[in-house]
């Protein structure tokens, strides 16, 4: 049962984290990283640049990307999905932003600073900041958020170490106590002191709960009736730029202006927001039916360039990985524990495997070059922490051939696979994932191994279905040598959410006492020394270079589409900066591919 | 009449045949002969038969499977006659293999149904009864499952599945309309009185079930398995445009035609999916044509020659 809920938490938070990806300034970024990155980056900019004069109003038609339906449920401490963030973060935001490193900076509707030494944080909110009712917001709506996670009758999934971090939270949770001890608030509920069991430099980088609920709102409502309620659901308020109108469950949201917006009255009317399935995407962009979509790069050749939209990209955190089965997780003790004599133990095999792939080729040619080779562990996205120096592992079969003979696997029978040092047949069973041109990928990986004499087989002989990988990877099915998997950073690359001994995600179950010391030190009071953190940062990528538990693939950036018709847009995450009150429009209707010439 | 005939020794039997009533063979023969339709429909199933299994053997599997990522989706032109797909692979060797692949299936489900089918059909048919009783029950049963949906979930589960198992899969609930029907068949047969003279002779059941019976109910079992042809062909493109069909290694029509699911194939890129789409439609068109006159030839009352 715990399994399940670790399967269903960690698959959120990575589907959660990648919405919460944003892009500040991509130039920097590329400037550090391989020149291919560079370029395609430049191709692309994070910012509309429409210079046309704005039309008074208008309202902003935003594409919500999903085959079925959306969720619905438009409170933070509820949501699970994606695409619910998505949405009520347009009229729900959070109270710090973000530089474009992630970390928490004092542009916010609140301010901040800490004490390393006591280990609080001391939030200061901005006078004048209302709830769509007219209620005033005050930090005591950000101690009801922690008090309704760590509520005992609270069943969603934001009740982790995160929040467990606070002092006096636990207690609260186990009703031992009717507050929680780690939250001071100042009596006009203005300032709010936060003390932490530790304190360490993640929880500068996304590591606080930093979404308030109106707590006069949900007066009365007991906690296990808050999720379904239609407070939640059906009439939510926030205090964003835009507030809600009209929700259509499942189906679409209509939100309009809040002249009340503490950072001024937007531009804008209103949002709305319907529901597409992403294969339609491309034809209703061309048909002016959306301002704003998500566009896929597998689509991209074939709209390669559009008349009446343009191209907004920004890198994500995102890498795709394929990882070795090295180990067992041990439930009891909840840690990994490594077998030395796991069928993939020998690291020149692979190493051997990493250098087979030519990673390059699908990305430019498969993804039309909006992927990139991932030469580390550690995305772009983070390049102050990114080890540039590391080449990775670039195709070279002729290395990888060598590998596999200095590791004593050789083709005795001449059928064109080696065997294993004892002589014995050789087969590595590989799970992957069902996707969009997967099959096509798997087939070219299969292919590259079989190249260097690696023979190579589906798990089950097929593509594996998203619930079931998962479900088969985290349970470590003995079948399972190798498998395919993807991850989102999101705000904190600290490698230990992945990597780590205690790590359930960390399917390939492998450790050692190199790579523990030096996520030790990441995760440590030591790393508030920056130069340390960079350092270390570097070590762990050499080192998880050099016993490659893994072989990191791609990397990737998200690909917008923009209407011609938008102004002042950018691709960038309302977690890091809020902007949507100063998106313009310069048409009355989205530009149609037939009013282009 | 009929009764009489057979129930006279095989020279006279054989005798008599040619000289009043033609063979079956001949009978469908002749039929096809004054159904021009159908003649063509029939010279052009055996050329496409022909030039698939003739020609997918210059295919190397292997070869023509390779993903070729500096290929994809490319246009027909003179290297490429038929274009490429969205894994850069030839498609004429995709359209051969899948080609053969599909008619395999198609014909390899129908003649195991048609086998079990009529062995099971025959054997409830003549003995009636219990056995009767026995086996119609279980075919009951089986009808009643939603075949479909059961043949999805077993290819979901099964590891390693291939030409071969997803035949027997389908096999597996497909025959029970031929038993049905050989049963409905052998029923009435076995009621008639040369079945009753052989028995009283002392002739074997299994010898009088098919050297016998069998014979008589011949025709209208070969016109069954006729038209099964053209279904079967249907449940295996079926599966794989709904993504439950052959694995990606394995090219067939279904997945030749599962392009155009892809919005963007289906408007841009013809070459994918309007070939595969078009043999479909000639083979079930020409197997429906040839099985009309096959038909006409098992009831004397609608022959036309």
């Amino acid at each position: 049962m715990k399994m399940k809920r670790l399967l269903a938490l960690s698959l959120t938070l990575a589907l959660t984290v990648t919405a919460f990806v944003g892009c500040g300034k991509n130039e920097e970024v590329a400037s550090k990283s391989g020149s291919a990155l560079q370029e395609i980056m430049a191709k692309y900019p994070s910012k509309t640049n429409n210079d046309a004069t704005s039309i008074k109003g208008g309202v902003l038609k935003v594409a919500v990307d999903i085959d079925s339906a959306f969720e619905g449920i438009f409170n933070p401490c509820f949501s699970e999905s994606a695409f619910d963030s998505d949405i009520y973060k347009w009229f729900m935001p959070n109270i710090l932003s973000c530089d474009e490193n992630f970390v928490f900076d004092q542009d916010g509707a609140a301010t901040y600073t800490y004490d390393q030494n006591a280990r609080t944080m001391t939030l200061k909110l901005k006078e004048g900041i209302k709830w769509h009712d007219g209620h005033p917001v005050t930090l005591d709506d950000l101690v009801f958020a922690y008090e309704v996670i760590a509520h005992k009758d609270y069943e969603g999934i934001r009740y982790d170490e995160q929040i467990t971090n606070v002092v006096g939270v636990e207690e609260y949770h186990e009703g031992k106590a009717d507050k929680i001890s780690g939250l001071e608030l100042s009596d006009d509920k203005m300032t709010l002191t936060i003390k932490f069991k530790e304190f360490f430099p993640s929880i500068l980088v996304g590591g606080i709960w930093v979404d308030p609920i109106p707590r006069h709102y949900y007066e009365g409502i007991p906690v296990k009736e808050m999720k379904s309620h239609e407070k939640t659901r059906k009439y939510p308020i926030g205090f964003g730029p835009f507030k809600v109108k009209n929700i259509v469950p499942g189906e679409s949201v209509e939100l309009v202006r809040n002249d009340d917006y503490y950072l001024g009255a937007p531009k804008l009317d209103g949002v709305t927001l319907t529901v597409i399935a992403p294969d339609l995407i491309p034809a209703a962009m061309e048909e002016g039916k959306f301002d704003i979509a998500v566009f896929s790069q597998q689509k991209y050749p074939d709209y390669m360039e559009p008349k009446n939209f343009s191209y907004l990209g920004e890198l994500d955190t995102y890498f795709s990985y394929t990882g070795f089965k090295l180990g067992k997780w041990d439930q009891n003790n909840s840690k990994n524990i490594y077998d030395p004599n796991s069928k993939m133990a020998n690291v020149k095999l692979r190493q051997a495997i990493g250098y087979a792939i030519d990673n390059n080729k699908i990305a430019n040619e498969l993804y039309n070059g909006l992927r990139f080779h991932a030469t580390t562990v550690i995305t772009p996205r983070h390049s102050s922490y990114q080890n540039t120096e590391l080449a990775g592992y670039t195709y070279d079969p002729e290395k990888a051939k060598k590998l596999l003979d200095e590791a004593g696997y050789k083709d005795i029978n001449n059928d064109g696979y080696r065997e294993d040092p004892n002589g014995k047949p050789f087969s590595i069973t590989w799970a992957v994932m069902e996707g969009p041109g997967a099959d096509t990928i798997a087939q070219y990986k299969i292919q590259n191994w079989k190249e260097v004499g690696l023979k190579v087989e589906l798990y089950n002989g097929r593509l594996t279905e998203f619930n079931a990988f998962y479900d088969a990877v985290m349970t470590d099915d003995p079948k399972i040598d190798m498998y395919d998997a993807a991850w989102s950073t999101g705000f904190d690359p600290n490698p230990k959410n992945l990597w780590g001994a205690e790590s359930s995600s960390n399917f390939t179950r492998y450790t050692s006492d190199t790579l523990n010391a030096i996520m030790n030190d990441i995760s440590s009071e030591k790393a508030w020394d920056k130069e340390f953190l960079s350092k270390r940062y570097h070590d762990f990528q050499q080192a998880f270079f050099d016993e490659a538990p893994a072989i990191p693939n791609l990397w990737r950036m998200e690909l917008k589409a923009v209407n011609n018709r938008v102004k002042n847009y950018e691709v960038t995450s309302f977690d890091i900066k809020q902007f949507a009150h100063l998106i313009e429009l310069t048409a009355d209707a989205p530009i149609k591919k037939t009013d282009v010439k | 009449m009929e009764n009489l005939n057979i129930k006279r020794s095989e020279k006279t039997y054989t005798s008599k045949k040619s000289m009043n009533k033609p063979s079956f063979g001949r009978a469908i023969w002749n039929e096809l002969l004054h159904d021009k339709l159908a003649m063509g429909s029939f010279i052009l199933l055996i050329t496409i038969f022909a030039t698939v299994f003739i020609g997918s053997t210059f295919f190397d599997m292997g070869e023509a499977n390779k993903v070729n990522l500096g290929l994809i989706n490319k246009p027909p032109s003179s290297s490429h006659i038929l274009g490429t797909d969205a894994s850069g692979r030839d498609m004429v060797g995709q359209m051969f293999l899948g080609a053969r692949n599909s008619f395999l299936i198609a014909i390899g489900i129908t003649v195991l149904c048609g086998i079990v089918g009529i062995l099971i059909g025959l054997i409830a048919g003549y003995y009636g009864g219990l056995t009767d009783n026995v086996i119609m029950r279980v075919i009951d049963f089986i009808s009643m499952l939603p075949r479909l949906m059961i043949i999805i979930a077993i290819i979901s589960i099964i590891p390693n599945y291939s030409v071969i198992t997803f035949v027997l899969i389908v096999s597996a609930f497909s025959w029970i309309s031929d038993a049905r029907l050989t049963r409905a068949k052998t029923l009435q047969q076995s009621s008639l009185d040369y079945v009753q003279a052989s028995k009283t002779l002392g002739t074997r059941n299994f010898v009088i079930m098919f050297r016998e019976v069998l014979p008589n109910i011949g025709s209208i079992v070969i016109v069954n398995l006729t038209l099964n042809l053209a279904g079967n062909m249907g449940i295996e493109t079926g599966l794989t445009v709904l993504g439950f069909g052959l694995p990606f290694n394995t090219p067939s029509l279904g997945t030749l035609i599962n392009y155009a699911m892809n919005p963007e194939n289906l408007q841009r890129r013809p070459w994918q999916w309007l070939p595969a789409s078009i043999l479909i439609v000639v083979m079930m068109l020409c197997i429906y044509f040839v099985g009309q006159a096959v038909k006409r030839a098992a009831d004397a009352k609608q022959r036309v020659a």
